[in-house]
């Protein structure tokens, strides 16, 4: 669809009333809220747990707490402050796709506010 | 000072739902499953219910233990390495899983998801932007 038609749809629904506005937005989104709304599985039965990099955070977690690890395969590739930098380290050690996990400082707590 | 920052994923959420909510599809293995997730920047981590984690296969107890604390008490969770994709933007992150079916919600949090994607919330129009570090 040419820009110039979106544009023009954009400045018609700013137009519109609020109440109009949140009945347009509901009817766009219904094909996406019944697609959230019904859950869908493809499974092929293998149960799944142990995972060397799961591993290694159980067996290491403490010599490197309020730091960012980046794993491959369950050895360690780099750690940081940042995730940014633990990332950056990886990739210049070749690993592209680092699995990036922060290890909470001692005494740090995980929150959830669950809304 | 003006500050300019641009996006390239532009999503509509519902706002008559409670919360910004999105859609998410977990993989792992061959196994993957699709549900609804709120993006929640007060939670640490990703945390899943037990049922989506039991629905991927996941052995929940043979994860990574990690207490998670609320307004009003705290509750038992595993970690596990799934990856996550939602709104074309693919993350391998430790995803906690509650071990009590009470936990009912399934969140985004910061680490595992905000820390790695960049976001624009413009609320009052119920429009949600991303973009991905690495583009």
């Amino acid at each position: 669809m040419a820009a110039s038609i979106v544009d023009e749809f954009v400045t018609k629904i700013r137009k519109l009333p609020r109440t109009d506005r949140e009945e347009l937005l509901r009817r766009l989104n219904e094909p996406a809220r019944r697609r959230a709304e019904k859950t869908t599985i493809r499974s092929n039965g293998e149960k799944r747990g142990d995972d060397p990099n799961v591993r290694w955070i159980k067996e290491n977690k403490h010599k490197y707490a309020g730091n960012y690890v980046a794993l491959k395969d369950g050895k360690l590739i780099a750690y940081a402050r940042t995730i940014k930098e633990a990332d950056q380290a990886a990739k210049a050690k070749g690993v592209d796709r680092p699995l990036l996990h922060y290890i909470l400082a001692e005494g740090e707590e995980a929150f959830y506010a669950g809304w | 000072m003006a500050f300019v920052v641009s996006f390239d994923r532009l999503v509509d959420y519902d706002q008559s739902r409670p919360g910004i909510t999105i859609t998410i599809e977990l993989k792992l293995g061959r196994s993957s499953i699709s549900v609804p997730v709120k993006i929640d920047t007060g939670s640490t981590h990703c945390l899943f219910t037990r049922s989506v984690g039991e629905q991927l296969n996941i052995d929940i107890e043979a994860g990574e233990r990690l207490t998670v604390s609320t307004v009003t008490g705290s509750f038992l969770s595993f970690g596990h390495w799934v990856t996550s994709v939602s709104e074309g933007f693919e993350f391998d992150s430790m995803i906690f899983f509650a071990a009590d079916d009470s936990v009912g919600r399934n969140v985004l949090g910061r680490f595992g998801w905000l820390d790695r994607i960049i976001v624009g919330i413009n609320d009052y129009d119920g429009i949600l932007y991303l973009r991905s570090h690495d583009e």
